[in-house]
């Protein structure tokens, strides 16, 4: 069960996650109107799913989520960190949007679609971040 | 002879008696009364930081709606509708805390002298208790009757700091029961604040994203453009984060509200007026700076 206070902190990172990908932007900028409407798309999303979540929270209400509390919380508070690392729009808008997703099946969970959800958010924060092959063990 | 000898040890009797409520009442004064000043001052300091949460939620309908102007193609608009209709019951409730603060304000401070008035009769009910007291224990019965203003100062006193410790022990409740002074400070830290918060940061977000993508769009074409849209952009964000940290600031406040309510509670049965200052004092620091902050962002 997630309690009010624990989707207050999950509506925090998702606002962390939104100005995450807004800064990426400062740094990988956007060339054309395709990739601009793809970007405010997903921030405009997790927006709304911050302020979803935040309201659900101040209803008091509290939601069977049908997997860890932790694992969601550390979940989307790697993806702002790992959105903020992206090396391309594409990676960065790949979390986005899991992240997305798996705001929508907190919001209406129905058995099995968090954890669904979770793993989808937590592959894409692993292939973003994977470091290209060739790159481990260069030392050696 | 024998009547002279009555009429002194009446007289005798009547200043020993005189001397008596005299040696009582200076006692009872330099021993009970407790200056409840910091309770009045703590009241004032809360009641600035009250005022100003009006400012708040009128921000909070302000700013959802400017978010909603950087809204671009593709993004959902914000439901502007919630602040509206949650403002008149949170400023209710925000009322009510800071209407109960006032009201232990005014316990603290209410004019001794007026209760005083209504005991001015002291003086006849002494010669009522002694029918015979000489002219000298008259003008003697008349420094009784400062006395016994000071004693009914006091007693005034001690009703007072009586009727605010059970006062403030109902409200405040105990670790396992919290009263109504932790449930609504925590309710509008928790819940108002935050969500005035929440709110102010999804314009900051949405006002940068619209001020990069304008930026990105006229770079080379405006730059004169370029330039007024980046000063607008860094003076927006500047407000907006003045306006997160009174907010910060107004959530501190609750918080010190709580814990000098806890303070008084704790200490409810055993005031005195240096206990009072060291207790109260750091919070009265906390809740003006808070009222300042407030002030100026809003």
């Amino acid at each position: 069960m997630m309690t009010a206070q624990e989707l207050k902190d999950l509506a925090s990172n998702y606002g962390n996650l939104a100005h995450a990908l807004v800064d990426h932007r400062s740094t990988y900028p956007l060339s054309t109107d395709a990739e601009r409407e793809a970007f405010d798309s997903k921030v405009g999303d997790l927006l709304k799913t911050q302020d979803d979540l935040m309201n659900q929270s101040l209803e008091q209400a509290s939601i069977d989520v049908g997997t860890s509390v932790d694992a969601l919380q550390d979940a989307t508070k790697t993806a702002a960190a790992a959105v903020q690392g992206a090396d391309t729009l594409t990676k960065a808008l790949s979390i986005a949007a899991a992240a997305v997703g798996l705001g929508a099946a907190i919001l209406n969970p129905t058995p099995g679609t968090v954890v669904g959800a979770l793993d989808t958010l937590v592959q894409a924060i692993q292939k973003a971040t994977a470091k290209p092959a060739g790159a481990a063990g260069s030392g050696s | 002879m024998l009547v002279y000898m009555k009429t002194s040890r009446a007289a005798r009797h009547s200043r020993q008696s005189i001397a008596k409520i005299a040696l009582l009442t200076s006692a009872m004064v330099l021993c009970s009364c407790v200056d409840l000043g910091k309770v009045s001052e703590f009241a004032k300091a809360s009641q600035d930081v009250g005022k100003t949460f009006k400012s708040i939620t009128d921000e909070g309908s302000a700013s959802c709606l400017r978010a909603n102007s950087y809204i671009l193609p593709g993004q959902t608009p914000l439901d502007c509708e919630f602040y509206p209709k949650v403002a008149p019951g949170l400023l209710k409730i925000n009322d009510s805390l800071f209407a109960y603060i006032s009201g232990l304000g005014k316990l603290a401070s209410a004019d001794p002298s007026k209760v005083a008035d209504g005991l001015k009769d002291v003086t006849t009910e002494l010669k009522q208790a002694d029918p015979k007291i000489s002219q000298a224990a008259q003008d003697q019965a008349k420094a009784a009757t400062g006395l016994a203003t000071a004693l009914a100062k006091v007693l005034t006193s001690e009703y007072r700091q009586h009727e605010l410790a059970k006062v403030i022990e109902e409200a405040n409740g105990d670790a396992e029961h919290p009263g109504p002074i932790k449930r609504v400070t925590a309710f509008l830290a928790d819940y108002a604040a935050e969500k005035y918060a929440q709110g102010l940061e999804t314009e900051q977000t949405l006002e940068t994203n619209y001020c990069d993508e304008e930026a990105e769009k006229y770079k080379l074409s405006e730059p004169l453009a370029l330039t007024l849209l980046k000063r607008k952009c860094t003076a927006d964000n500047a407000r907006i984060m003045q306006k997160k940290d009174a907010i910060a600031q107004y959530r501190k406040a609750l918080s010190a509200i709580a814990t000098a309510h806890q303070k008084l509670y704790e200490s409810r049965n055993a005031w005195t007026a240096q206990q009072l200052v060291t207790a109260l004092g750091p919070e009265i620091l906390q809740l003006t700076d808070a009222a300042s902050s407030m002030k100026t962002a809003f």
